[in-house]
């Protein structure tokens, strides 16, 4: 029986799947956390974050035929759900998406892979999910703000349980260089050895 | 981004998914058992 989503049917499957994904780092005083890119939802340490549905929110924020149209993520018709790419080229693509927007909590990227299941839509190049929790991350080498340094961040990220692993430069530099669909098979490897068990 | 949704299902872990999952001492692979010395395989019997 279901445990996620509030229905009652049987699952499809029994395991996650697990994609790749970039988030932001904010530290909140002596914590740093994981935050999704695009919102403000700021990842819990030992469980699964759950998605929300702001698409029906924003497109019907005072008609209350809108709030009727809020659903529980993921759904075929929505955007909504956590996303991950299959490939780690296109979840690179996000490293510095907003970065020109100033956010004072924010203090770094992070990239890595993902865990999710609940309800799941999936997609020629990724997922949406409903639940998802990192399951290795990635800092590049450069990027740093407000004075947190790599370490300091990474030990902050172990709060999640998971393997945290700076990139060296050129891991880093070639991962950047991906975005543009050219990600050197050295950092493919090196990445894909760091995560040889996901 | 545009996942270019083709199919939606369910996913309910049958373990703990914030925790990768270990191999099991099930799943260990088990030794062979190495052959006996010659020596003992052609001992007559006493």
């Amino acid at each position: 029986m279901r445990r996620h989503g509030g229905a009652t049917s049987a699952p499809d499957y029994f395991e996650p799947v697990v994609g790749w994904r970039c988030w932001t780092v904010v530290r909140n005083g002596p914590r740093f956390r994981l935050r999704s890119i695009a919102f403000t939802d700021v990842w819990p340490v030992d469980e699964a974050f759950v998605a929300r549905c702001y698409e029906s929110v924003r497109r019907f924020p005072l008609r209350r035929s809108g709030w009727q149209r809020q659903h529980l993520p993921a759904v075929l018709e929505c955007d909504c759900g956590i996303h991950a790419a299959r490939d780690l080229e296109a979840a690179a693509a996000y490293l510095d998406l907003y970065d020109d927007i100033s956010q004072r909590s924010v203090c770094h990227r992070a990239f890595g892979r993902v865990a999710l299941w609940g309800t799941v839509v999936e997609g020629e190049l990724g997922w949406r999910a409903s639940h998802a929790y990192p399951r290795r991350i990635l800092l590049p080498q450069n990027g740093t703000k407000g004075g947190s340094t790599l370490p300091e961040i990474a030990n902050g990220l172990s709060a999640y349980g998971v393997p945290v692993e700076v990139l060296d430069a050129e891991d880093t530099a070639s991962l950047r260089a991906g975005w543009s669909g050219s990600c050197s098979e050295k950092t493919a490897i090196s990445l894909a050895r760091g995560s040889a068990a996901l | 981004m545009d996942i270019k949704p083709r199919r939606a299902y369910t996913i309910d872990p049958l373990e703990d998914p914030l925790r990768e999952s270990q191999p099991s001492s099930d799943d260990e692979p088990v030794a062979d058992t190495p052959d006996p010395p010659a020596e003992l395989e052609e001992a007559p019997l006493r």
